[in-house]
């Protein structure tokens, strides 16, 4: 019994958890296509990096490192960040081609060039212009 | 014994927490798969909870499930009404041959093909068992607790954690608040503020709920912010809690959002940023370098540059919440 | 002035830092008069990356002691932060300033819309404040927040022109970029279970070769490798690169690729040098190659001049993995190597440049359909040309020079006695070539006979600025000795 809980300490499992969670991550993020599923994967394999860390930090028998910590709440703020900023792309790039998948490839040579050093541009000016309340 | 349920429940939650996830990124249904994320969300806050990591736990449920499970939901809504206004706005349009409606594409992802699964799931096994097998190489305890530890007297604060992030590693908390300004500067570059699609539900129980929620949100979120000098809390966690008081004022008045002004508003976001920075100038001009304090004066100013972040936390996680920029931000 | 030197640096390097944050914040803020910080807050930033590299060099310090290493808040390592300034990151800062500073005097002519405007300058001072305290950070975690600062501000840059190629190749690089920030971190996370320290120096001071190194050295090159768009993780690349507007584009294939870049050779000359075998070497080198190959022929076959651009940028980065091999054999030749980037990102950015003022001036750019457009640009042609006959190396250019040391750091590795040598060799000749094939399609059409149309107008900054730079690229050549002789004041490196 006590070897088995020596073996099954936090900081050994927990670490251990966090590399599948982030290998569960990448997984989904090669296999599924919808950009909010592959932003969910991101954030699972975030998750995944923060567990590894702060199962880190709680290895031994002193109280747990505050910098590891310090550094997961930095994580967790940045991968909002992230986050948010890839939602609001998804939403724009939905409302363009209505669907939340990406283009294939390059674009093509044919493809309209939208170049806002133009007076003429500017699709977003023009969308903007139509969503004007 | 006690060590014994203690492994055991550790076991439960950790496979809980991967079948979550598990079934999470195997939902073919958005929907499902964002809930189960937020369910997701909580149980990391408790494994953190297990882990000696109270701050964390609170922020993972503040900003982890709370904020960004609020993003995802309106995302999510905000896809359904876009292929719902584009479909309005192409009546003619055939049916789609494959019978899959529009709406559907939008927020369902079909079962992704068979031919991928053996190697994405070869190659997720490899780097899973490479990273495992370093762990479970590595030595006991060789952080910087003790570092830290014998420096907390010149800190300014009595809690660790709040001393390694705006103290001895103020560099990176400055960042980090940069990165959310960023985040919102380039979601306000693609354009202007969509109306939000939330249909706000009639009858005074939103209104009269939002009446209680708001006041005990700002007392908690001033209490959490006050607490971090010594006690688990922050600037980070406050701000996430207002921030969501925010978001809740914001789903219920959808249709009139508030016009702040932009001069007003961009100070309010940068205001963080800003006063941290110059705190931090003053540092390398007559103190110990740059963001560093004198340790007399470490105490009053952290507090400072703390309330100045919390409101711009707030701030911005309710504009990235709106997404676009505010109509105001362009005159 | 050599005496005072050694003392200012720590203040200039912090200077540097505060400056580059606080136009950032002022432009956030006073977005109305972003354009106006930006412009003369890049002439004040090159100026003092300019006075910096002056102390830098004026402290002559000796190369062991070479490296400026500052506490931020007086917290030294392991505890706290450490800004690190060495030769390599020396260089790259100056560097990062002349583009940054061309990239600004050509988005005053070319981002003129005044509600563009202000969300373009924010944007882009964050993100070359970013680049700055990427090359001066000296912490490993700190180095994953920068390099968020720099990818989160080049994708909203990328997304700009808000088409759905733009979009969609915006949402491509951000996914990517996340994906190789998280891969980096988990290795500094690694890393920092088996030391406890986070600091660069001291992670040297302690590594030995075991299953952590191994994997934190996979976990961050690859993260890095995608962010670089190395072979065979570029797929982003063209995308992200060929729809964004000129100067972001330039920004992109000139700076934000080579910062991943110079992060991967810090890391493989600091903490995971003792993991480098030949074995290894001779792996990333045909990478190297078949992205030298594949990026070439796509630049070949591409029917638009900033995908013909974004290829190439593919395929010049194959002689950066090139390179790997060369070093194992000759550890001398990191500084060529470093030299090549810098003469590539100089050359790049101007044709990127350039590329944009054709485009702005013809309303499109196809290439098949240009002839008019570049017969009448003859300033515009001319710096396309010299940028282009830059990066194929011909004599007299910075990129000859940069050229013929990896030709001769090749040569070297077959005169050792390895018979692959043989194929490096071929290879960086050949890759020349090629680049002669893209550039001729780029600038021929600008001497066959026919009509002449000036197209649009261009602003003076669009019609001048390439121009400028692609001088500096040709001329890099001239400052080959300086620069090397700054590359070896690197603590650390052979």
């Amino acid at each position: 019994m006590e070897w088995l809980a020596q073996q099954l300490a936090p900081g050994l499992i927990y670490p251990t958890a966090g590399a599948i969670l982030f290998a569960l991550g990448l997984y989904g993020l090669i296999r599924r296509h919808h950009l909010v599923l592959r932003i969910l994967a991101l954030n699972i394999m975030g998750s995944g990096v923060f567990m590894v860390l702060l199962g880190i930090a709680a290895r031994g028998e002193g109280p747990p490192d505050p910098v590891a910590q310090a550094l997961t709440l930095t994580g967790i703020v940045v991968a909002v960040s992230a986050t948010a900023f890839a939602l609001a792309l998804v939403v724009r790039l939905t409302r363009i081609t209505g669907q939340a998948v990406m283009l294939p490839g390059p674009p093509d040579d044919h493809a309209p060039v939208d170049d806002i050093s133009r007076e003429e541009h500017a699709p977003s000016a023009e969308y903007d212009r139509e969503h004007r309340e | 014994m006690s060590d014994l349920l203690l492994v055991v429940f550790d076991l439960v939650l950790l496979v809980g927490l991967l079948g979550v996830a598990w079934r999470c990124l195997a939902s073919t249904d958005l929907f499902r798969a964002v809930v189960l994320f937020i369910t997701f969300g909580l149980l990391l806050a408790l494994a953190w909870v297990r882990l000696e990591a109270p701050d964390i736990a609170l922020a993972e449920a503040a900003i982890g499930a709370g904020i960004t499970g609020a993003l995802l939901l309106v995302t999510l809504e905000r896809l359904r009404s876009i292929v719902v206004e584009r479909r309005r706005g192409q009546p003619d349009e055939p049916p789609d041959p494959a019978g899959a409606d529009a709406l559907l594409h939008a927020l369902h992802d079909p079962p992704p093909p068979r031919r991928t699964f053996v190697p994405a799931l070869t190659f997720a096994l490899v780097v899973g068992g490479l990273m495992v097998t370093a762990l479970w190489h590595q030595p006991d305890a060789v952080g910087l607790e003790p570092v830290v530890d014998e420096h907390m007297d010149v800190s300014g604060v009595d809690h660790p954690i709040t001393a390694v992030l705006l103290n001895f590693r103020a560099y990176d908390t400055f960042l980090e608040l940069a990165i959310v300004l960023i985040a919102l500067l380039g979601a306000w570059s693609l354009g202007r503020y969509d109306r939000l699609p939330a249909r706000p539900a009639p009858g005074p129980i939103l209104p009269g709920t939002l009446r209680l929620l708001v006041p005990v949100a700002i007392v908690t979120g001033v209490y959490i912010l006050w607490a971090g000098s010594h006690a688990p809390g922050g600037a980070f966690q406050a701000g996430a809690i207002l921030g969501a008081a925010g978001i809740l004022l914001v789903l219920a008045r959808p249709r009139d959002l508030p016009m702040a002004p932009s001069s007003p508003l961009r100070l309010g976001l940068a205001a963080g940023v800003a006063l941290f920075l110059a705190i931090g100038i003053v540092g390398l001009l007559i103190g110990p370098g740059l963001l560093g304090y004198p340790p007399a004066w470490a105490y009053p100013l952290i507090i400072v540059i703390e309330v100045a972040a919390t409101l711009s936390i707030a701030l911005t996680l309710v504009a990235l919440f709106i997404a676009g920029r505010p109509a105001g931000d362009d005159r | 002035m050599n005496e005072a030197a050694p003392a200012m640096l720590p203040l200039a390097i912090s200077g540097l830092v505060a400056l580059s944050l606080a136009l950032a914040i002022l432009a956030t803020v006073w977005p109305r008069q972003a354009h106006r910080i930006g412009g003369y807050g890049a002439v004040v930033v090159t100026a003092s990356v300019l006075t910096l590299s002056a102390l830098f060099l004026a402290a002559g310090p000796e190369p062991e002691s070479a490296a400026t290493r500052v506490a931020l808040g007086g917290w030294e390592a392991p505890l706290g932060l450490m800004l690190h300034l060495d030769g390599l990151s020396m260089t790259l800062l100056v560097l990062t300033a002349v583009v940054g500073l061309a990239t600004s005097l050509y988005s005053l002519g070319y981002v003129h819309d005044p509600i563009e405007r202000r969300q373009f300058w924010p944007l882009w001072l964050w993100l070359w404040a970013g680049l700055n305290m990427l090359l001066l950070s000296g912490d490993a975690f700190n180095l994953y927040i920068t390099l968020e600062v720099v990818s989160l501000s080049a994708v909203a840059l990328v997304a700009f022109t808000g088409t759905a190629a733009a979009v969609s190749g915006a949402m491509r690089y951000l996914l990517v970029n996340i994906l190789g920030s998280l891969s980096f971190l988990m290795g500094v996370v690694l890393l920092f279970g088996e030391h406890g320290v986070l600091d660069l120096v001291l992670l040297e001071a302690r590594t030995e070769i075991g299953p952590t190194e191994r994997m934190a050295a996979v976990l961050m090159t690859a993260g890095l490798m995608v962010k670089a768009a190395l072979f065979p993780l570029h797929v982003w690349l063209a995308p992200a690169h060929g729809s964004a507007p000129a100067p972001v584009s330039a920004v992109l294939s000139g700076l934000v690729v080579t910062g991943s870049f110079y992060l991967i050779l810090r890391l493989w000359m600091g903490p995971f040098a003792p993991l480098a075998t030949p074995a290894f070497g001779i792996l990333v080198g045909l990478l190297g190659v078949a992205a030298l190959v594949w990026g070439s022929a796509q630049a070949l076959r591409a029917g638009r001049l900033k995908s013909i651009v974004a290829y190439s940028t593919v395929a010049q980065f194959g002689y950066l993995l090139i390179a790997f091999p060369l070093m194992l054999v000759d550890p001398e030749a990191w500084k060529v190597v470093v030299f090549f980037a810098v003469v590539h990102a100089l050359a790049k950015a101007s044709v990127f440049l350039a590329a944009g003022t054709l485009q702005h001036a013809a309303g499109h750019d196809r290439v098949a359909e240009m002839g008019a457009i570049l017969r009448a640009r003859g300033r515009t042609v001319f710096a396309l040309g010299l940028a282009g006959v830059s990066l194929m190396g011909l004599p007299f250019t910075g990129g000859f020079i940069a050229k013929y040391l990896l030709l001769e750091a090749g040569l070297g590795t077959i005169l050792a006695g390895s018979l692959i040598g043989v194929l490096w060799v071929v290879a960086i000749a050949g890759g020349g070539l090629l680049a002669a094939g893209y550039v001729l399609r780029m600038v021929a059409p600008a001497f066959h006979h026919g009509p002449r149309d000036a197209g649009e107008a261009v602003s003076p900054w669009m019609d001048w600025v390439p121009l400028g730079l692609a001088v500096v690229a040709a001329a890099a050549g001239f400052a080959g000795t300086l620069t090397l002789h700054t590359l070896t004041l690197t603590p650390g490196a052979p």
